[in-house]
């Protein structure tokens, strides 16, 4: 009980500091409207490059990759944030775990990035004319929360690097455009060299991303297969996490690299 | 003057270089670009597919480098403290920004290059240049245009305390709007106003004419008198936000109030 009251309170605290100075203009230009003109951008592309029948498969896989966001971006920098206010050396010797910190930082910006994928899927399909009516929405929020779980672990695996790196902005700017290539997302795996495809089988979102787009086209075989498999890689993810906070908090220790910036 | 120009031209692009971020968006950025449209483009059959490939993958860069750095270096300032010597030293702050701006954007300009090299040694791609000496003036006018638009936008910064939220929120809808890399005729009607608004769309504009194997010089020459029209429109807008945001900062004291 007193565990889940401190995950509470921190994640209380570090949303209404993220995000208190903006009015509510700001907040949903920021939340809502980047995000889908960011996807708007990569669909438009596609338009123009693929010239297909239909856009289905960008609209989906482009409103997947807006959790990257929050999923990539809030999470790896959480660390990076806390050392800039200075109070990174008492997150790391207070008794509670590195990581349950680092999740009750991203537990509200990941529902509000929840909604976000959501709406930009549905503001996507109305720009871009497709049916929503036919689409089975139980399995389809169930990708979508399923892609997110292992972006938000894959984010915790990369948030871990922060302690002894100082290049983080370039390491999740790097991992976020590597997964507009790989995830499938912009365009079929099978482009990639045999390499990058099977690197593409073990990066967040991909599975989810096909299933996704076997949901809006009306099958269901392979659905339960991607979103295990992306359960999987969550499960994967996190215990890399675990394992990559203790190195990196010891090595840290060891070189001197907690405040390096 | 001339001493100071050239002075924090160099140092800025040492201090920007020295910048993880900066090197993604001039060196990472551009190269997977180039690979995330070439492989949405290989099997598009359209004959502009190469200037599209490289040049927008390379404005892309280009582009991000300024939102990232010129526009955020207000932001950096502020958060080194260095923001009111600046603004007060017995340098005008107007040659700083402007000089800040010219560093970064020559710097960024390389994003072109990293483009081509990765679009040559990966997939063999090469961009056909007709005529380079109107590439070259197209080039240079581009880097005077996005000099151009970034230094009001910077100054509009010094407003804010949320210049984080705004560079990142400048990114995209600018790559979007200019047409970088899909002609705007894919864009809705509405947007055309706001895009032909935009220095870069024109400087994009221009870059692609000065491609074309025959060049058609009455398109070239109105893309350029909208180019000076827009540099010179935007050169006035930097004089007036000057007047009304150093006596407004001044006034409010809200230089130094960061997020």
């Amino acid at each position: 009980m007193r565990i889940l009251r401190y995950f509470w309170t921190q994640a209380w605290l570090n949303f209404k500091s993220l995000n208190a100075i903006f009015n509510p203009e700001e907040f949903i230009l920021l939340d809502l409207g980047y995000p889908i003109i960011s996807m708007t951008f990569y669909v438009l592309l596609a338009a123009y490059s693929f010239n297909p029948a239909s856009l289905t498969h960008w609209v989906v896989g482009n409103a997947f990759l807006l959790c990257i966001n929050v999923c990539i971006f809030t999470m790896g920098q959480s660390i990076n944030a806390e050392r800039a206010q200075g109070r990174l050396r008492t997150v790391v010797t207070a008794p509670t775990s590195d990581l349950q910190f680092l999740l009750a930082k991203g537990f509200f910006p990941i529902l509000m990035e929840f909604v976000t994928v959501l709406v930009g899927f549905v503001i996507g399909g109305w720009i871009f004319h497709i049916d929503l009516s036919q689409i089975a929405w139980v399995p389809l929020i169930g990708c979508i929360l399923a892609g997110m779980a292992s972006a938000t672990a894959f984010g915790l695996f990369l948030a871990t690097f922060s302690l002894v790196t100082d290049s983080m902005h370039f390491i999740l700017n790097f991992v976020a455009t590597g997964l507009f290539i790989l995830t499938g997302a912009n365009f079929p795996v099978t482009q990639l060299p045999l390499f990058w495809r099977g690197v593409s089988q073990v990066l967040p979102l991909t599975h989810s991303i096909q299933a996704a787009s076997q949901v809006t086209a009306g099958r269901t075989s392979g659905v339960l297969g991607n979103v295990l498999w992306e359960l999987g890689l969550t499960v994967v993810y996190f215990a890399l996490a675990t394992v990559a906070i203790k190195f990196c908090e010891r090595y840290a220790r060891k070189h001197a690299t907690l405040e390096m910036f | 003057m001339f001493n100071v120009l050239w002075g924090t031209i160099k140092i800025q692009m040492k201090n920007s270089w020295a910048r993880p971020m900066f090197r993604f968006t001039l060196i990472a950025s551009p190269m997977l670009n180039t690979v995330l449209i070439y492989e949405m483009f290989r099997h598009s059959g359209q004959s502009d597919a190469a200037s599209y490939i490289i040049l927008g993958s390379g404005l892309m860069g280009l582009w991000s480098s300024i939102c990232f750095s010129s526009i955020g270096d207000i932001a950096r300032d502020r958060y080194m403290g260095v923001l009111p010597f600046l603004f007060t030293s017995p340098s005008n702050y107007n040659v700083l920004i402007v000089a800040k701006t010219i560093g970064n954007t020559l710097l960024a300009s390389l994003t072109l290059v990293v483009s081509w090299l990765t679009a040559g040694l990966l997939f063999r791609l090469t961009l056909v240049v007709p005529h380079p000496i109107v590439f070259l003036g197209a080039l240079v006018v581009t880097i005077i245009g996005f000099v151009a638009i970034s230094i009001p936008i910077s100054y509009l910064m010094l407003l804010s305390r949320k210049t984080g939220l705004y560079m990142n929120v400048l990114d995209i809808p600018v790559t979007l709007l200019c047409g970088f890399v899909f002609p705007l005729n894919v864009l809705p009607q509405w947007t055309q106003p706001i895009s032909q608004a935009l220095v870069p769309t024109w400087s994009t504009r221009l870059l692609h004419l000065a491609l074309q194997p025959t060049i058609d010089w009455v398109a070239l020459r109105t893309t350029m008198t909208w180019n000076a029209g827009l540099i010179l429109l935007y050169g006035g807008l930097t004089v007036v936000f000057w007047h009304a945001i150093q006596l407004r900062v001044r006034r409010n004291a809200t230089l130094e109030v960061s997020e």
